[in-house]
Order: structure tokens, then C-alpha cells, then sequence
């Protein structure tokens, strides 16, 4: 608690000398948007909240569910996904590399046919 | 007259060719050299600052493949000067660091070789005048991150998230290469100042022009790491030695910056200003969910990965509002380069805490102020100016990324970002108060002892930041020329 307490504060003097800042812009003529002094000074009253209603360990843990549920379970487990078939797909190719000449010869004849098909194709000619 | 745009990214490459070439016979030295190339570089760049003052540029020419008309040139103006030189800066300190971080382990001259190819890599793009040489630096910034990342990394996981990286990246380049080879087929021309600043794009028919500015935008997206395609940052972030997060959260992103910048923003104007609000909205987006991330975090390093994506969506959101009002492109670039030397020492001061503690997780720190107390005010003072604290460069440039997108037209977006700011704040003081502040573990040496040579980068870039902080209006004046 005595954390969330110092936080709080640290978070309420953060917001005040922002705010400061930006009335002094202001009042000094550099011009500062209407919206940017209401979300500073919520920003003083988010501070507030933190430290007496316990807000932050409400937001931790909905934080805590966003990462678990969206993040790994969703967006990073479906990453993983397309890196385990990429493997796996390069690993299934690989297995076609006998080593044996013979073979990468009788590979190179068959994709040259198909080759000479499919130009034969494009160009209108089959 | 010696081309200093060219020394700066040789230097790198050569050096590190040599340093792999007698990996076997170079010992420590490998350290002295590659501090002393990356140290030249840095002062190449800083030396091209008389011509791009005052609004202008440098421009030089090599024949490259003369069949196909393309020459290597190198092109200057102020945002490219202002982002090269913090990516040097970065990539100096992270090699002055590596000494003592680096110090005793296993292939250092490997290391540093790919550190300065690396850097060398960043640089290029920076410096790129055709779309052909550009493509050709950001491929040769994945390969060696990539060996960094998966050799150098810190723990048994490092091969499949170095793969994951580089999966993700490369993926994003091939949409980079299809959108140029599109760009060549209906212009006839690679040279990106004839693009960005003739009506050369206009060629390109009004059918594929979406298509390709699509493809451009996807994979600078995947580069700077915008919701939803981020998740390859966290890890190689997290995953990478502390100097290599630091250039590749410091430095790399930067160079993603800067091709949105130089092509999206110089080429696709128009298509820019009719998708701002979408592109705000992701920027927005980015913002909260990197923030939202990073309060959840309790290892140090993956903190700082989320708090970059964060930071990166509101440059995003700079430069979504660029076209309509050009406070836009003057925050982002300001935030770029605060964003750059901030995150750069808090990766540097990652490490430092790491080494001397044996612990990623921030519930198991705490005190530190008191112990390391150097180390611990230069990352306060970091964390405070990327949190948005005044007088330091961060709130400067919030408020004129805020300021831009209120002004051209998008006021709730902006009020939704200004508050987006609260959660910044919330878990950088979180950072602070766990790690440096409060009781510490008594049974640990917090006397840097072994990482004594340290102290140098983190004074080099508090130092850094502090000037940034007090001479804004200098490079806020170098990016106005643009507008």
C-alpha cells in the first residue's frame, strides 16, 4: 500500500508540473489546445484515483488478463504458428535432398519441363 | 574533399570485414577497433552539419551498374542528418559498452563485426537516394541482428526468436521489394529524389497506387513494430545482449521512422492525407496497447520492449497528421531522437542491473538510487523524459505530436492520445519506484566493480539527452526548414 501511496503522489506532482507547463505555454502566448489542459489536469485526477480507490490493482489486473488472453494466447501464439510451419515446411523440403546426383538430375529435367509448359502456355501456344 | 556521407557508412563496413577476416589474431583489440570505427563514423556525420543547415542538402554520386542506370548516392538533408546522427550515437555508445559487457565471453570479433555491419546497415538506409540501395541497407540491417540476436542471445530460446525476427522482418521487406519493383515498372525510375520531389509518382495508376502504398506501409509497420504485427520486438528485444537491445530499440526502429518519412511521406502525399485518421487510430492504438503491455511486465527488459512499441505509436501518430499540419513531423522526428538515447540507456542501465543482481524481474529490485546511485539518475532521468516530463525533450515533443494532430482536424483522437500519456507516466513511475527506489537486497554487490567501464556510455548519453532537452529549439528549427 505504501507503494501505491508513493506512486500516487509521484504520479499527482507529474500531472501538476505538467499542467504547469503548459498553462505557463499558454499564458506566455505559444498557444496550448483547450484539450490538452482537460487531459492534464485528468491526468492530475487519474493520480488522485490511483492512490485512494485502488484503481491500479484493478488495472493490473486487467492488464495481467490482456496479456495472458491477447497477447500470448492470441497474436503471439498465432506468430508462433506461421514459425512452426515455416519449420516444419523447410524440414519437409529438406527431406527431398537425397545427396544422390542422380536424383537432383532427374529433378532438374522434370522443373525444366514443367518450365517449358508453362512459357508454352503464357505464350498462347497450348 | 573527402565525402564524409560515404566515410561514415565504409568505415563500418570495412572495419568490420577485417574484424571478421582475423577474428582468430585480433584478441582484445577487436574492442579498441570497433569503438574507434564507430566513433569515426559518428564524427563524420556530426562534420556534415554545415550542409544541411539552414535548410539545405548534400548529395554525392558513384557509378554503381551502369547498364541499368543505377549509381550509389548518398542523399543529406536535415531529418536524415538529425536520425543518422543518433543512430550513431546509439551505436557508439552500444559499442562502448560492449567492452566491458563483452569482456571474456566467447567470439568478440565476430560480435563486433556484425555490430558494425549493423551499423553500418542502419546508416545506408538513412543516407539511401534510390530505392534499390535502400532495399539493400535494410536487408543488410536484418542479417547481422539477426546473428546477433540468435548467437549472442541470453537465453536457450534465442535460435527460434532470433528466426521468429527475422521471419517478421523479412516478411515486411518482400513487401517493400514488391511495392519498388512496382514504383520502377510505371516510373522507369529508382531515384528517390526524383520521386519525392517531381510529380514522378503520378505515373503510377490511380488503380495500383493503394496497392502499393499498402505494401510500402506494411513493411515499415513490421519495422517499427505498430499493433498488431509487434510481437517479434518483445522477444528480440528482450532476447538480444543489453548494447544490441539498445541499437535495435534505439537505432533500428529509427530507420523505420525515417523511410516513412522519405518515401511515404515525400512520395504518397496524397493517399497520406486521405488515410491519416485511419493511420492516427492505429498510432493511437499502438500507443495504448504497448503502454497497457509494459504495466503487466515484470522482466526489465521486456518492460522496456513494450514501453518502445508504445513509443513508437506515438511517432506513428506524428507522422499519420504530417501532411495536414507540420507539427506532425517535427514532433515525431524530436520524439525519435529523444525516444533513441532515452531507450538506449535504459537497455545500457537493463544490462548494468541485470549483471550485477542476477535478475530480469523488477518484484525482486528495488533501491538501487542508493547503491548505484550514477547508474540510477541517468535511467530516472531517461525514464522521466520519455514519460513526458518537462523541462526534458519528451514532453516537447508530445506536445507537439498533440498539438499537430489537434490542429489539423482530428481533436478526439488527440484527446484520446493526450491520455494515452497517463499510461505512459504510470509504467515508467512503476519502473522507477520498483527498481530504484524502496528497500534493496542486502546480499547484493551493487558496487559496479566488474562493470566499472560502463559508467562512460551512460554519462555519454545522459549527457546526450540533457543537451537534446535544452537545445530543442535547434533541431525544432532544422526540421521546420522542411515544412
Amino acid at each position: 500500500m505504501k507503494m501505491k501511496r508513493q506512486v500516487g503522489y509521484t504520479f499527482i506532482a507529474l500531472g501538476a508540473l505538467k499542467a504547469a507547463f503548459l498553462f505557463y505555454e499558454r499564458l506566455s502566448g505559444h498557444g496550448v489546445p483547450l484539450v490538452e489542459d482537460a487531459s492534464y489536469a485528468f491526468l492530475v485526477l487519474m493520480g488522485v484515483a490511483l492512490m485512494f480507490t485502488g484503481i491500479h490493482k484493478s488495472i493490473a489486473g486487467y492488464t495481467d488478463w490482456m496479456y495472458q488472453k491477447v497477447e500470448l494466447g492470441l497474436i503471439d501464439a498465432f506468430n508462433y504458428a506461421l514459425v512452426r510451419l515455416v519449420v516444419s515446411f523447410t524440414g519437409a523440403l529438406r527431406k527431398t535432398h537425397t545427396g544422390v546426383l542422380r536424383h537432383n538430375l532427374i529433378a532438374a529435367q522434370a522443373g525444366g519441363v514443367i518450365l517449358l509448359l508453362v512459357f508454352l502456355v503464357l505464350g498462347g501456344y497450348l | 574533399m573527402v565525402d564524409l556521407t560515404l566515410v561514415s557508412i565504409m568505415a563500418p563496413a570495412l572495419t568490420s570485414a577485417l574484424l571478421f577476416l582475423f577474428k582468430d589474431r585480433l584478441g582484445r583489440y577487436a574492442s579498441l577497433l570497433a569503438t574507434l570505427t564507430s566513433g569515426a563514423s559518428l564524427l563524420s556525420i556530426a562534420a556534415t552539419y554545415p550542409g544541411v543547415a539552414e535548410g539545405g542538402h548534400v548529395y554525392s554520386s558513384y557509378p554503381w551498374v551502369p547498364s541499368l542506370g543505377l549509381s550509389f548516392s548518398l542523399y543529406l538533408d536535415s531529418v536524415s542528418f538529425l536520425l543518422s546522427l543518433v543512430i550513431a550515437l546509439v551505436s557508439f555508445a552500444a559499442c562502448l559498452y560492449s567492452v566491458k559487457y563483452m569482456e571474456g565471453k566467447p567470439g568478440q570479433a565476430t560480435y563486433y563485426s556484425n555490430l558494425l555491419l549493423f551499423m553500418c546497415g542502419m546508416i545506408g538506409v538513412v543516407y539511401a537516394a534510390n530505392l534499390i540501395q535502400f532495399y539493400v541497407f535494410w536487408e543488410l540491417m536484418l542479417i547481422p541482428s539477426f546473428f546477433l540476436v540468435a548467437f549472442w542471445g541470453e537465453s536457450e530460446n534465442r535460435r527460434v526468436i532470433g528466426f521468429k525476427y527475422f521471419l517478421f522482418t523479412h516478411a515486411g521487406a518482400v513487401c517493400i521489394l514488391l511495392a519498388i519493383a512496382a514504383v520502377y515498372t510505371y516510373t522507369g525510375t529508382f531515384n528517390l529524389i526524383t520521386l519525392t520531389q517531381t510529380a514522378a509518382m503520378g505515373s503510377l495508376p490511380s488503380s495500383i497506387v493503394p496497392l502499393v502504398f499498402t505494401l510500402f506501409l506494411f513493411g515499415f509497420m513490421v519495422k517499427i513494430a505498430v499493433f498488431p504485427v509487434h510481437t517479434w520486438l518483445p522477444d528480440a528485444h528482450g532476447e538480444a545482449p543489453s548494447p544490441i537491445s539498445a541499437m535495435l530499440s534505439g537505432a533500428m526502429l529509427k530507420c523505420g521512422v525515417y523511410a516513412i518519412i522519405r518515401i511515404l511521406l515525400g512520395s504518397f502525399s496524397q493517399v497520406m492525407a486521405g488515410a491519416s485518421e485511419i493511420l492516427a487510430v492505429l498510432a493511437v492504438l499502438s500507443m495504448i496497447y504497448g503502454g497497457i503491455m509494459a504495466l503487466t511486465q515484470t522482466d526489465i527488459k521486456r518492460l522496456l520492449a513494450y514501453s518502445s512499441i508504445s513509443q513508437m505509436g506515438y511517432i506513428f501518430f506524428g507522422l499519420s497528421t504530417a501532411v495536414l499540419y507540420g507539427y506532425g513531423l517535427t514532433g515525431g522526428v524530436l520524439h525519435a531522437m529523444n525516444h533513441a538515447l532515452c531507450k538506449g540507456l535504459l537497455f545500457l542501465v537493463a544490462g548494468v542491473i541485470i549483471h550485477q543482481t542476477h535478475t530480469r524481474d523488477i518484484n525482486e529490485l528495488g533501491g538501487l538510487a542508493r547503491k548505484m546511485p550514477l547508474v540510477s539518475g541517468a535511467a530516472i532521468v531517461a525514464a522521466l523524459s520519455l514519460a513526458g516530463t518537462p523541462p526534458l525533450a519528451g514532453f516537447w515533443s508530445e506536445g507537439l505530436l498533440i498539438k499537430g494532430a489537434f490542429y489539423s482536424g482530428q481533436q478526439l483522437v488527440s484527446l484520446v492520445a493526450s491520455l494515452a500519456t497517463v499510461i505512459t507516466a504510470g509504467y515508467y513511475l512503476r519502473f522507477i519506484w520498483k527498481v530504484f527506489l524502496g528497500p534493496g537486497k542486502e546480499d547484493v554487490d551493487y558496487a559496479l566493480g566488474g562493470m566499472s567501464g560502463v559508467s562512460a556510455p551512460l554519462l555519454f548519453l545522459l549527457t546526450l539527452i540533457i543537451v537534446l532537452s535544452l537545445g530543442h529549439g535547434v533541431i525544432i528549427g532544422l526540421i521546420g526548414g522542411l515544412h
